[in-house]
């Protein structure tokens, strides 16, 4: 028998190793455990099994279908028609278009699954008509890059699903305990936006916008907000009102977009087809890993590693909070190097057990774990969702612009950790009002 | 040269057989469960066999769409060293990279048909409802483990031979 310091030593060298050499992920962690299914299974047929079971299971279905919830809003361009609506709701009020974007974000995050569709939404649409109207990038790039933090903090959400699946913790009350710390972020980010235009109103020259009537105003809403209502409570309202599952209210949501997208006559094989493809290669990649992961994370716990782990954090002579906030700054590390889907992977199997033995609540502590990783999408030097901007903005703006007027945003993001550290509430509350299914 | 193009022609249409094929399960999943959904609601009416059925959708989801995501080189790596080195070192790592990912590919493919072939000898069912065979359901495991091996292999094979020019 190994001892479990070394076991931890071995298989988390190995998988660093292979990281390292540029290994697909998904393969780095098949290697590892090949080696170490030798190691501690006696042989790789128990692998074999374990790949086959890793992903046959009714968890993991709302990540495919959160997936093309996304990508059907992004393919028929329903998701723009309401960016578009809010935007001519909106009436005169400082950095109107960056206030709307956040706005429009939190909408569209209740809708997506997913941090890139947001993103490419707003940044082709609103993007563009802020750098038009002369706003300058501390209050165009920020706003629009956060909105990929609300996509994933507000449900449905593929990596809150993920994170459920890998740690055991209940996925329905996870989607519902987000809701609370993703407004949290969005109404600070706004307050934010407020705050610098306030003190430097050159940021965002004010314009005259049209004022709209209230007849037509109730018209935009009914015609063009009320059916993404349909979506909104199909993937979460079922949930919440314990009418459906999550897997059943991911494909209720799914079937509710298709059924907007032909509302507004945008409904078309082309973009089906469009909208199942890059739903299939996300899903595909990203379920790859999950076939590794699970597998190591069974040959974790059969190597003594976990427990051991675990005794001895138990051990410590220091408060569990101390441990949390070591994880954290753990993940925080991990987030600058790596993408989320693989740091869940990583750290779940890991994180979850050692503070459910350390008596804390998994339910609160994934929801810090889930705002941190996807907080990693926006710090330098790998922040995906950075890079994403970029790609949708002009070549005058560099990589650096963005992550520099994205930083204030990811610290409002931290500070949303810290007040959920102090007050557990913010994440634990609304599932409690949750009827149960 | 004709015989390897001929080879990557054919395997890459059978990889976009194989994730079209992926895209109707995706839609056939949403629209089955919320039907599933719907009857349950308004009749009371569950069905076992659907979760069952759309548990397997999500192997086979998973390996019919993988050569896909190898083909438009998309799956996740951690690029952070390799985006650093220069020359040789980077070329050398490179290949490292692809020989790894080609050598666990082909050893996933030998395990996993391994153990599909023995279920189909022995006949075993997959407990639940349905009693399908198991290596029915196993069988897209070994096949997509093969068509990434074949994949990454034709990577490894670019990769060397452009060693000179990477490094």
């Amino acid at each position: 028998m190994i001892p479990w310091p070394y076991a931890i030593l071995i298989l988390f060298g190995l998988l660093v190793f292979f990281m390292a050499l540029s290994t697909p992920v998904a393969f780095a962690f098949m290697l590892t455990c090949f080696i170490g299914s030798i190691l501690f299974w006696g042989g790789p047929d128990m692998l074999a099994v374990s790949i086959y079971s890793s992903v046959t299971s009714f968890v993991f279905l709302p990540i495919p279908l959160f997936i093309l919830m996304g990508c059907i809003l992004f393919e028929s361009g329903v998701g723009a028609l309401i960016v578009d609506t809010l935007d001519r709701l909106m009436g005169r009020i400082p950095a109107r278009l960056s206030v709307v974007t956040i706005i429009a974000g939190a909408l569209l995050g209740a809708m997506i699954g997913i941090s890139g569709s947001s993103i490419a939404i707003l940044g082709k649409t609103l993007f563009p008509e802020m750098l038009k109207r002369g706003y300058k990038n501390p209050v165009t790039l920020g706003p629009v890059v956060i909105t990929g933090t609300l996509a994933i903090m507000i449900p449905p959400s593929a990596l809150a699903v993920f994170l459920g699946a890998m740690g055991k913790v209940s996925i329905g009350k996870l989607l519902i305990a987000i809701i609370v710390p993703g407004v949290l972020v969005a109404i600070l980010s706004i307050g934010y936006v407020l705050l610098r235009v306030n003190l430097n109103p050159s940021l965002a020259p004010s314009y005259q916008v049209r004022p709209i009537p209230l007849k037509e105003k109730l018209s935009l809403i009914c015609r063009y907000l009320l059916p993404s209502g349909i979506v909104i409570f199909a993937a979460i309202g079922s949930i919440f009102f314990g009418i459906a599952s999550p897997s059943e209210a991911s494909a209720l949501g799914a079937v509710a977009c298709f059924v907007v997208a032909a509302l507004y006559r945008k409904f078309s094989l082309g973009m089906v087809k469009r909208a199942s493809l890059a739903t299939v290669e996300i899903t595909s990649m990203v379920l790859m890993i999950v076939v590794g992961a699970i597998s190591f994370s069974r040959i974790l716990a059969s190597s003594g590693a976990m427990t051991g782990l675990i005794e001895f954090a138990k051990s410590l002579p220091v408060s569990p909070m101390v441990i949390v906030v070591a994880t954290q700054i753990i993940v925080v590390f991990m987030g600058c190097f790596m993408d989320p889907a693989s740091i869940v992977m990583i750290t779940v199997p890991v994180f979850i057990p050692l503070i459910q033995a350390l008596g804390l609540d998994p339910l609160w502590y994934s929801v810090l774990l889930l705002l941190n990783i996807q907080l990693g999408l926006i710090t330098p030097p790998f922040g995906l969702d950075c890079y994403t901007m970029k790609a949708l903005s002009p070549p005058e703006i560099t990589v650096e612009d963005v992550f520099r007027s994205s930083m204030p945003f990811c610290a409002l993001g931290f500070l949303v950790m810290a007040l959920m550290m102090i007050f557990p509430s913010i994440a634990t509350w609304l599932p409690t009002l949750m009827r149960v299914k | 040269m004709v015989g390897q193009k001929g080879v990557s022609y054919v395997l890459d249409r059978l990889i976009d057989g194989l994730v079209a094929l992926a895209c109707l399960i995706v839609v056939f999943d949403a629209i089955l469960i919320t039907v599933e959904t719907l009857i349950r609601f308004f009749f009371g009416l569950a069905s076992s066999e659907l979760f069952e059925i759309t548990e397997f959708t999500m192997l086979w989801m998973t390996f019919l769409g993988a050569g896909w995501v190898m083909k438009r080189n998309m799956h996740v790596r951690v690029d952070i060293l390799t985006n650093r080195l220069k020359g040789t070192s980077r070329a050398s790592l490179l290949a490292a990279s692809y020989l790894f990912a080609s050598a666990i590919l082909l050893l996933m493919t030998y395990y996993t048909f391994k153990l599909t072939f023995e279920d189909l000898r022995a006949g075993i069912t997959v407990a639940g409802v349905l009693r399908p065979k198991k290596w029915y359901i196993e069988a897209i495991v070994p096949i997509g483990f093969f068509l990434l091996f074949l994949k990454s292999l034709g990577s490894t094979w670019e990769v060397f031979r452009n060693f000179r020019r990477l490094a």
